[in-house]
């Protein structure tokens, strides 16, 4: 367990309160959830990459510093139109 | 190259603080307009430090620079990232006024 | 690193619990995005950085995509209704 692993261990703590607020709410609040969540994972990555001294884990954190901004992108601009609020505020998680 | 190691572990440390305390953020803070700037501190802070420590410790070369260039990518999207989900939520429009 | 594995199997555990308990499709779509990046984090620390590669193209941004585009499709009928109406199956409303 070197320096890098012991602070992707430590940086996985700040997954817990993404899944908290991704448990609760609107869908707004879930996507700020997961947006943070993405930043997150990425630096996970790359410490994984560096604790584990695996450099092609590095394209994981690539991929997904491309991926996770425009799947919140495409996020926004599909609930834009969602009329939410109606009987499916019911009965979540 | 030891003085190399303490440079990046400072910037580790710095980056890990900021990623935890936008989390506690996250967590603590009232409103949903106030966790957006949670989520800002992360992607401007947190992933570009950590980021810059990996590359201070792998050294100059093409691997430091896709270190920087995934860096440098989070540091843009965040904002974008941020103003999209603020305009998602002020378009709802059930947002408390705060 | 077995603390890591640790907590990566606990996460995922908690986003599946949570999109198998999140009624609305909507809303289930996001937490699915949060299980895929959970997935993928789980098969990173296992040592599997391709099926992590794949987990994240497609949970990530595909599965989540297409149930919105779904979710979409199917509600337009009713966009224009009344908010606290339950939405009869009725085919007149189509029209709008």
């Amino acid at each position: 367990m070197n320096a890098w692993l012991a602070a992707a261990a430590v940086d996985t703590a700040v997954l817990a309160p993404c899944l908290w607020r991704c448990a609760l709410g609107p869908p707004e609040e879930r996507l700020a959830a997961v947006a943070l969540a993405g930043p997150v994972v990425t630096v996970l990555f790359l410490l994984l990459s560096q604790g584990l001294s695996r450099p092609s884990y590095g394209d994981l954190a690539l991929v997904l510093a491309v991926l996770a901004p425009a799947g919140t992108l495409v996020f926004t601009r599909l609930l834009a139109g969602e009329p939410h609020g109606d009987a499916a505020d019911e009965g979540t998680g | 190259m030891t003085g190399r190691h303490a440079v990046a572990l400072v910037l580790l440390s710095a980056g890990s603080a900021a990623l935890l305390l936008a989390g506690a953020a996250f967590a603590r803070l009232p409103g949903r307009y106030l966790r957006l700037h949670a989520l800002s501190a992360a992607t401007t802070l947190g992933a570009p430090l950590t980021a810059a420590a990996l590359a201070v410790e792998t050294g100059p070369g093409r691997a430091a620079l896709k270190l920087l260039l995934i860096g440098g990518l989070v540091l843009a999207a965040g904002p974008v990232t941020t103003m999209a989900i603020g305009r998602l939520t002020a378009r709802q429009g059930r947002e408390q006024p705060r | 690193m077995t603390a890591l594995i640790a907590v990566a199997l606990l996460l995922t555990a908690a986003f599946a619990t949570l999109a198998a308990l999140t009624r609305d499709p909507a809303r289930q779509a996001i937490v699915l995005s949060g299980l895929g990046l959970a997935l993928a984090f789980l098969f990173t620390t296992l040592q599997a950085p391709d099926v992590a590669l794949s987990q994240l193209g497609v949970g990530t941004a595909v599965t989540p995509l297409l149930i919105l585009l779904t979710v979409r499709k199917v509600r337009r009928p009713r966009a224009g209704d009344e908010p606290d109406r339950p939405a009869p199956p009725d085919r007149r409303r189509e029209r709008r």
